[in-house]
């Protein structure tokens, strides 16, 4: 399984993740046309400060033993199959934030659009994440992770 | 191995799955009351017509057949015989098992009020049958008394109010959403409520529901004095524990089936999982119920890991929480929502559309209400659960992050540490 590790020192807050990950899922076909003040396009990761105003980058980390899975009782959400990667299907999402409870990240959020679905990180469809590709750092890089292993709790 | 399962909701579906993962080869029956599968959780959205039946479906079609499961439905399991190792049917049919899970939920209460047991038009939400008689008898009546207003009788109000309905919510508490909200914030719903049409009466005691000769509902007597005209009544005063089935075994009952760390029973291969039993809560430090969805599903897992013969614990049962959205606002809310004494500091912080309140203790966080703004709540709940002193962090502790504790392994899994 793919998922995205962070090296929180190399961030520089440059936030190209975000709008990689904003254009990704809009029409736009550039950031050049990609209206970065419209709600529609909301990004799936974060770029936080801490306490100690240190830059900390977010992303989902498709988590093994993921609460918002657990908690999602309409079945919105679910594991592929293939790639291991959590997906919300927005249509079935009933907005109850279950999940949005569950989630000790914060990686998991309202559509600030709607404010009545759940939004968050698809591994775009496991291609390429873009955030990932559009990090000129190193910040982030994608890691495998072995499917096969049980998780024994 | 053959792995029985009385129940396919939350809890029963989740240790379905995950003993299949486990065992390639034991044979799993699940037997249940219900003829179908649906989340009850969305049931008001089918009074509403927000969701069409096949909407409520929370998983696949094919998932049963996927997971080569046995599946009875319209089942129900009237005894179970420890000493045979087999449960028997409504019908009289005896069904062995090897390992059994109990995963049968709960079911409203009805209280003794004169009038509530005998009306023709009064009926409970917990199964989609409920929904469908209360959606066709809804579009007969036009009034209708809704008594308790928790999460259940809240959502069943909303869902009738949207299709103009007149709804009356009674609450015996000073406010709604007792249970789940402070004042403060039960009173910010309650005005929102009362915009969109919903009648509110707190402290408010149904005394007596009066019928007419044929056991019609006609009204309901409100704390003695005043009479309102109704002709139907939802009941939602809460639940209790489906343990009929265990009654004359040596299963050990108190709220619900007392269950080990493990989920298993008193006795040796039956265990329980969800609303049914009663499981160590962290954030209360005893056993008692759990009633939520989530817990059902992680304790159906941790049932099926033990009953496949790998010993795995619950960890982490933490149930007093609630999340809601009600016309557009959304609340999430854990632990306690009022300071209990003067030992407990309360910080809130309000705007137009938020109202935040945290309650803690030497740096403990003991309980939050997040109304408007839900997007970190994660946060706060893990902090809850976790005990993490916060205690230098007070002074932006409305807008913790999980950047504040981030950590991480080599393999990408986050861990909470103080930043
Ligand atoms: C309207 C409504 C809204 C809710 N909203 C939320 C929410 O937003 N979030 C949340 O966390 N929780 C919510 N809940 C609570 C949640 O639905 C329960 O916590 C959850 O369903 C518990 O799952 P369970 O598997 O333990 O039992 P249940 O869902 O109660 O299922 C019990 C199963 O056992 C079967 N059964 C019972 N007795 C027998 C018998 N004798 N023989 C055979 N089969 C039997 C039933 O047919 C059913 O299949 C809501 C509940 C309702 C009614
Ligand atoms: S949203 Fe949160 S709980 Fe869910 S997989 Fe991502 S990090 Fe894990
Ligand atoms: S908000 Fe949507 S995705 Fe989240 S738990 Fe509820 S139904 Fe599932
Ligand atoms: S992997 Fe894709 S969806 Fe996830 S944060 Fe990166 S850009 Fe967004």
């Amino acid at each position: 399984m793919k998922r995205i590790h962070i090296d929180r020192e190399a961030c520089k807050a440059c936030k190209n993740c975000i709008i990689a990950c904003m254009l990704q899922h809009s029409e736009a076909e550039s950031i050049h046309n990609l209206n970065l003040t419209d709600i529609n396009n909301q990004a799936r990761n974060k770029i936080v400060l801490n306490n100690n105003d240190e830059v900390v980058p977010l992303f989902c980390r498709h988590c093994r033993d993921s609460e918002c899975l657990t908690a999602c009782m309409s079945g919105a959400l679910s594991r592929d199959k293939k790639t291991g990667h959590i997906i919300c299907n927005q249509k079935q999402c009933v907005g109850c934030w279950m999940c949005v409870m569950s989630c000790s990240y914060g990686m998991v959020m309202p559509e600030k659009a709607s404010q009545e679905r759940t939004l968050k990180c698809d591994m775009c469809g496991d291609d390429q994440p873009q955030c990932v590709e559009n990090c000129p750092t190193g910040a982030i890089k994608v890691i495998e992770l072995d499917m096969k292993e049980k998780v024994i709790k | 191995m053959k792995y029985v399962i009385i129940g396919s909701s939350a809890a029963g579906i989740s240790a379905a799955q995950n003993i299949r993962q486990l065992d390639n080869d034991g044979q799993i029956t699940i037997l249940a009351k219900d003829d179908e599968i649906y989340s009850r959780c969305m049931l008001h959205h089918f009074i509403s017509g927000e969701r069409s039946r096949d909407q409520l479906r929370f998983i696949d079609d094919e998932f049963m057949k996927e997971h080569n499961i046995n599946w009875e439905p319209g089942t129900k399991i009237i005894e179970v015989h420890e000493s045979n190792k087999s449960i028997i049917t409504e019908k009289g049919l005896e069904i062995p098992y090897d390992k059994l899970l109990i995963a049968t939920g709960s079911s409203p209460v009805i209280p003794s009020i004169p009038g509530l047991r005998t009306g023709k038009q009064i009926y409970t939400l917990r199964n989609l049958k409920d929904a469908q008689k209360i959606k066709e008898a809804s579009r007969k009546k036009t009034k209708v008394l809704v008594i308790g207003a928790g999460l259940v009788g809240v959502d069943t109000a909303i869902g009738l109010v949207s299709q103009n309905i007149d709804v009356t919510l009674v609450e015996l508490g000073e406010t709604i959403l007792p249970l789940q909200l402070d004042k403060t914030a039960a009173k910010i719903y309650e005005d929102l409520f009362i915009k969109q049409g919903i009648n509110i009466k707190t402290n408010s005691k149904v005394s007596e529901i009066i019928l007419d000769n044929d056991e019609n509902v006609k009204a309901a007597i409100i704390n003695n004095e005043e009479k309102i005209d109704v002709d139907l009544v939802v009941v939602a005063t809460g639940v209790q524990p489906n343990t009929s089935l265990v009654k004359e075994t040596d299963i050990k009952v108190n709220d619900g089936i007392v269950v080990d760390e493990c989920q298993q029973t008193s006795i040796k291969d039956i265990y329980a999982a969800g609303d049914v039993c009663q499981s160590y809560e962290v954030f209360n430090k005893e056993k008692m119920l759990t009633p939520i969805w989530p817990a059902a599903v992680k304790q159906g897992e941790i049932a099926a890991y033990n009953m496949v013969g790998i010993e795995c614990e619950l960890v982490n049962n933490f149930a007093i929480k609630n999340s809601m959205r009600f016309f557009g606002v959304s609340t999430i809310s854990y632990g306690l929502t009022e300071a209990p004494d003067d030992n407990y500091q309360i910080e809130t912080q309000n705007n137009a559309n938020t109202y935040q309140k945290i309650i803690h203790q030497n740096g403990i966080i003991k309980g939050a209400i997040l109304m408007g703004d839900i997007s970190n709540a994660g946060v706060i709940g893990r902090l809850i659960r976790d005990e993490i002193d916060i205690s230098g962090y007070l002074n932006n502790i409305f807008d913790l992050t999980y950047a504040d504790f981030f950590s991480q392994t080599k393999e990408g899994k986050f861990n909470y540490n103080l930043s």
